[in-house]
């Protein structure tokens, strides 16, 4: 018999694996409002190039239409619960399309999402290149 | 003793206004605390004191390099403290704190030197550091850390 803890921890596992793949999906469709309700109002976004932004800015060019995602993979994903905040880290690949150009990148993520309330939400983000 | 309605006036708005200013008290001495234990973390780097570095750290830690290389607590510790190269300096350069409940987001510029054992050949990095850090009990301890290169 699962304790009330086991199936709390479970079920921060799998709400926090649905929020991240939301956001994938968020990401590849440039949807702003998805992406601000995923997000922590304190949101630390960074880039592999060192490039940081807040909330604000994270959202406005990730949605601007100058950079078209033909496909974003999060490989090989891990989750790791320590009480209201969740490791994630994963091996992105994406293709796509900037500037009239092909592009594609592969990086290192590493995403930690905060429960605040009911809901878990991305509070930084880190990449570097493979 | 009798409390007339104007004592207990005064000191509800007394209360309230130490409500209203201990949040913002709260949160700049929690910043402090976490920037405490942040440059206490680069002087154990410095040292390669492993006993100093596994009190800084949850035993959930995971942290990565800028290769995308991820070592739990034991391997970091381990690499960190093997004599297989010397840190020279750290500089954990224009440093931000950000307290978010629970949780710090902090970020600097990595400036390190290192020298390696084997050859005494000299190799420098030049990194942008996320740490986050989480209260445990009344202490702040490094819960991840990722690099990239700069």
């Amino acid at each position: 018999m699962t304790s009330n803890r086991d199936h709390t921890a479970a079920a921060d596992h799998e709400a926090v694996a649905r929020n991240v793949e939301a956001f994938r999906l968020a990401q590849i469709a440039a949807d702003p409002k998805a992406l601000t309700a995923l997000c922590a109002d304190d949101l630390s976004y960074s880039h592999s190039n060192g490039f940081l932004e807040d909330k604000a800015a994270f959202v406005a060019n990730a949605t601007d239409g100058k950079t078209e995602f033909l496909s974003i993979t999060y490989k090989d994903p891990t989750i790791k619960i320590v009480g209201p905040a969740a490791i994630v880290r994963f091996h992105w690949q994406a293709e796509m399309m900037t500037g009239g150009q092909k592009v594609a990148n592969s990086l290192h993520i590493l995403m930690n999402w905060l429960k605040q309330g009911d809901e878990w939400k991305l509070l930084s983000r880190s990449a570097t290149k493979l | 003793m009798t409390i007339n309605r104007r004592d207990l006036a005064l000191s509800t708005l007394a209360l309230s206004a130490l409500a209203l200013t201990t949040p913002v008290l709260a949160a700049s001495a929690e910043e402090e605390a976490v920037a405490k234990k942040v440059e206490a973390f680069r002087l154990a780097q410095i040292a390669a004191d492993p006993k100093a570095l596994g009190a800084l750290c949850w035993d959930d830690l995971s942290y990565s390099h800028s290769s995308g290389k991820v070592e739990d607590k034991a391997t970091f510790i381990t690499n960190a403290t093997d004599g297989k190269s010397k840190f020279l300096s750290i500089e954990y350069k224009d440093p931000t704190i950000k307290v978010v409940g629970p949780t710090a987001i902090v970020r600097f510029h990595w400036l390190g030197e290192q020298e390696m054992a084997a050859d005494g050949k000299k190799v420098s990095t030049n990194l942008h550091i996320l740490m986050n850090w989480q209260k445990q009990g009344d202490e702040w301890k490094l819960l991840s850390r990722a690099a990239t290169k700069l």
